[in-house]
């Protein structure tokens, strides 16, 4: 049994599309995450915001490698399980047009006590960010359209260590 | 040898989605993207900013590349 099924009673399961093209819905997310044994959940979403850099964005679009990414959220999540106390965790994120106010990312940990519920998932959320092959335009309101390079020149070492 | 490629994001700027690139027999990974700047010069930053992948998963430049492999080439992850 591979270490991923071996820790899947505690994460969405094969049904579940972790790449969306329609918009994510953060409540069934929450409702998988509810356990009997924890007393903590935390759900991040990370959404798509009205401005960036000071200039009015209209919307994003995200460009996915979807099988890359899918297999590489799939560990990310698993080792957030095998670090941590949880009793539930899961990402899943969207491709395509994502308008102002709906979710781009969701991710959710529960455990039995907070810490780990929150560290955990800060921990999935920082690597999909940067570990993950997907790819956010900015749509701004003006009709330019720009790639974001939001961590291009930052030190994570997945930039500097290919 | 050939060498299929996968490029995307800003990359789809420059090149098509999808391409074939003659490298010599026994090169390394690293061989895709020294190909890929010379069809196209400008993006040498953009291209030494990204990482590679085969079979869904990272690689380094010193993977050896065999006839028809697929490589994708990754310009930083910009998600959540």
């Amino acid at each position: 049994m591979s270490r991923e099924s071996a820790l899947s009673s505690k994460t969405l399961d094969a049904n579940w599309k972790l790449i969306s093209d329609s918009p994510l819905r953060p409540e069934e997310l929450l409702a998988q995450a509810r356990n009997p044994a924890s007393g903590a959940l935390v759900l991040f979403s990370g959404e798509a915001r009205n401005h960036n850099r000071g200039r009015p964005v209209l919307g994003l679009e995200y460009e996915v490698y979807k099988p890359m990414a899918e297999k590489h959220i799939r560990r990310i999540v698993a080792d957030a399980l095998e670090r941590w106390e949880l009793n539930f965790a899961a990402c899943v994120h969207r491709a395509g047009r994502t308008e102002v106010l709906e979710s781009a990312v969701v991710v959710v940990t529960s455990s039995a006590h907070r810490s780990e519920a929150y560290e955990a998932n800060r921990y999935i959320i920082d690597r999909v960010k940067h570990e993950v092959p997907i790819w956010k335009k900015e749509l701004y309101a003006d009709g330019e359209s720009v790639w974001s390079e939001n961590c291009e020149n930052c030190s994570h070492p997945s930039h500097t260590s290919p | 040898m050939n060498i299929k490629v996968r490029v995307f994001a800003s990359l789809k700027d420059y090149f098509a989605p999808e391409l074939t690139l003659d490298v010599p027999p026994d090169s390394q990974a690293q061989a895709v993207l020294l190909g890929l700047e010379e069809m196209n010069p400008v993006c040498r930053d953009l291209l030494r900013s990204c990482r590679l992948a085969v079979n869904e998963d990272f690689i380094t430049g010193e993977h050896p590349l065999r006839e028809n492999e697929e490589v994708a080439v990754l310009p930083p992850s910009s998600g959540g």
